[in-house]
């Protein structure tokens, strides 16, 4: 029962939002005119048929469920037999992934206060420990050296105009980039 | 044809000119790179090299994603023979016969049937760019909005279709990447679409957002949730490669020829990339080729079929690019960026107005092709010894690849916001297995989409028929209800059996 929850969870949520979107294309603002056609008709043909596929996407989960409580078939006995083949699964570690987007999402404020030389050293540093390597002076090394190096190449070359942070933060970038030959 | 010969040399002139020269070894380098390592795709990679191209001309940052591109099809041949470890979806069926062959003891041999495969799939496909690339630019000219409506719709189905896995899936994705391409101030009425009263999400979505987070962080997420445990190569031994001879290869002419069309085909079909046309190739040869039934014991045939179709995909993906401004592959999706980001629409008008850069773009598909088999042949070695490196510094890097390139294409901090959130989107329709590609393509087409159906219903005065009483568009519609309706046929008289 909860793996076809878990199933039929993401349609029925994209159900849910393309519903909703769609009365809010009813609403867009714009001068009607009564022979051409509007900008909100492309999007509502878009979500009339995304409502259509997730319903059939629900409905396909659901059919499937019944035909597996009815009697395994031969397909699905064959698929077994494949599956207990197949190597062995790493398990999913859902708390890697939520460290992850959480870097990911400090990263963006922390280069507009830290500057980019700070917030990517934390941010490498941080990722790659997350990412389970555990080899301390290593990470730093890698941390520091790539976050200059990007530095160098994306300012220095490239001319990207990366955040320079700060306050104190703004001054320290200032400072490094001089060393590095860098206006 | 004089014409296209003298054009031909020109653009290498071009390309060996000492910085664009220098671009395509690097490019060369890589795509061999990325093709290599398993935790970056080919598409990922090129990805990651766009924003170096911000501050190239047009011809350099075109000829490096095109080494890329090339090679990129290439370097996970020898991982995927050498160790079982596929750099690239595009290697899995070499695992079949060609790390088959190795296991009997001819790795080298292995090596050089992929060698040979590549490059001579890769010529004949980039003999077929040139000399179709033209009459298909000055055929697009006489087609009007109908047509490249058309044309669009049957790039859509086909990459729901050709993709593998369910179509409902891979129709939402498609459907959600329409609609990404639908936020913000409609271009024609200048009504506010989606954006909910934020600046940000008024100026739309740009697609390169949604491919860097879906496809780089995205795939980072994914691999971090199984702790970045990726295959390790216990020993590198003896590496080397053996060219087949005269009379082998005479024994796979017809597999040759038959996987080169095929991944030409595929390539030219808009949404479909080299690793379906290697899949493809490969299914076709075990159905219909001389020895089928040795398939997967370690035949040449089993290795010449994926390789030659993949390399010769990427000949096929660059013609409706050129000539139509319409990506065949994820690949060309960003090569289209990048001409984008230089100011350039491709299409039948850059071939009148910028000859030389379309033929410098050819001549670069040839070098890349010559230079991947001498940087192949001669630095396998020193390649696959990347996979010695550690995940986890491999991927922060990547993540940081995917921040400075959303941050380098507008300045804008809140772009940055823009691929977390589709990193996140990219991660869970890996984990509910819905295609990515579908709605990439979708964000890239939707515009499109949008602009010819409007300007063909405008133009008519909202006549709907005019899609089915002009040939070509109503060819091309056929085509795309076939395309949806075929494997829906099959599916269900395969579960009826």
């Amino acid at each position: 029962m909860l793996q076809v929850f878990a199933k039929t969870l993401p349609f029925a949520a994209l159900l849910g939002a393309a519903v909703y979107l769609f009365t809010l294309t009813l609403h867009f603002d714009f001068p009607r005119a009564p022979d051409r056609l509007g900008p909100d008709v492309w999007p509502q043909a878009i979500l009339v048929l995304l409502i259509l596929t997730c319903a059939a996407g629900i409905c396909r989960t659901l059919l499937a469920d019944r035909r597996a409580k009815s009697g395994p078939g031969e397909g699905s006995t064959a698929r077994a037999g494949e599956a207990g083949a197949a190597e062995p699964e790493v398990p999913s570690r859902y708390g890697l992934v939520a460290g992850g987007v959480l870097l990911f999402l400090a990263y963006p404020v922390a280069l507009e206060h830290l500057g980019f030389l700070a917030a990517t050293f934390g941010l490498m540093m941080l990722f790659m420990l997350i990412g389970q390597w555990r080899n301390i002076p290593g990470v730093i090394a890698v941390s520091a050296i790539g976050t200059l190096a990007l530095f160098y190449i994306f300012r220095g070359v490239v001319y990207v105009s990366l955040p320079l942070g700060r306050g104190l933060f703004h001054d320290w970038t200032v400072w490094i980039a001089s060393l590095l030959g860098m206006r | 044809m004089v014409d296209i010969l003298l054009h031909l040399g020109q653009g290498f002139l071009t390309v060996f000119q000492p910085v664009n020269l220098l671009v395509l070894v690097i490019g060369l380098m890589l795509g061999l790179l990325v093709a290599v390592l398993p935790g970056l795709t080919l598409v990922m990679g090129v990805v990651l090299v766009l924003p170096f191209t911000y501050k190239l001309g047009i011809t350099p940052a075109v000829i490096l994603l095109t080494a890329m591109y090339v090679t990129g099809t290439y370097g996970g041949a020898f991982t995927a023979i050498l160790f079982r470890i596929p750099g690239e979806p595009i290697d899995v069926p070499l695992l079949w016969d060609g790390y088959e062959m190795a296991k009997n003891g001819e790795p080298a041999k292995a090596l050089g049937w992929t060698l040979f495969a590549a490059l001579a799939g890769g010529l004949v496909a980039a003999v077929v760019m040139v000399a179709l690339s033209e009459p298909v630019a000055r055929f697009a000219l006489t087609l009007s909005a109908p047509e490249y409506f058309s044309l669009v719709l049957f790039g859509l189905a086909s990459v729901v279709c050709l993709g593998g896995g369910s179509q409902i899936n891979a129709f939402v994705s498609l459907l959600i990447g329409l609609l990404i391409a639908t936020v913000g101030v409609d271009g024609t009425y200048g009504a506010d679409r989606f954006s909910f009263g934020f600046d940000t999400l008024r100026d739309g979505i740009e697609y390169l957002g949604v491919m860097v987070g879906a496809y780089g962080l995205g795939e980072v997420l994914s691999r971090l949730e199984k702790g970045f445990t990726s295959p390790t190569v216990q020993q590198i031994g003896r590496i080397e490669t053996k060219l087949p001879s005269g009379a082998e290869i005479a024994q796979v002419k017809g597999t040759f020829a038959r996987s080169s069309l095929l991944g030409i085909v595929v390539g030219i079909v808009p949404g479909a990339g080299a690793t379906i046309a290697s899949f493809l190739s490969y299914g076709v040869e075990a159905q219909y080729g001389r020895r089928r039934k040795e398939m997967g014991s370690g035949i040449a045939e089993g290795i010449v079929a994926p390789q030659a179709a993949a390399t010769a995909s990427v000949g096929g993906a660059m013609i409706p690019l050129l000539t139509m401004g319409i990506p065949g592959s994820g690949a060309t999706a960003i090569i289209l960026a990048a001409f984008l980001l230089q100011g350039i629409q491709p299409g039948a008008q850059v071939f009148v107005n910028q000859p030389g850069l379309i033929y410098a773009i050819f001549a670069a598909v040839f070098a890349s092709l010559v230079g991947m088999v001498l940087i192949g042949y001669f630095a396998i070695k020193a390649l696959v010894k990347v996979l010695d490196l550690k995940e986890a510094p491999v991927s922060a890097f990547v993540v940081m690849f995917c921040f400075i390139g959303a941050l380098a294409q507008r300045n804008n901090l809140s772009d940055l916001w823009t691929i977390v959130a589709f990193g996140l989107l990219g991660y869970l329709f890996d984990k509910f297995e819905f295609p990515i590609a579908p709605m990439v393509l979708g964000a890239i087409l939707g515009p499109l989409a949008e602009s010819y159906f409007l300007t063909a219903m405008i133009s008519t005065e909202n006549n709907w028929t005019v899609f089915f009483t002009r040939p070509m568009s109503l060819a091309l519609i056929a085509l795309s209800v076939a395309t949806v309706v075929f494997p829906l046929v099959r599916g269900w008289r395969e579960r009826r059996a």
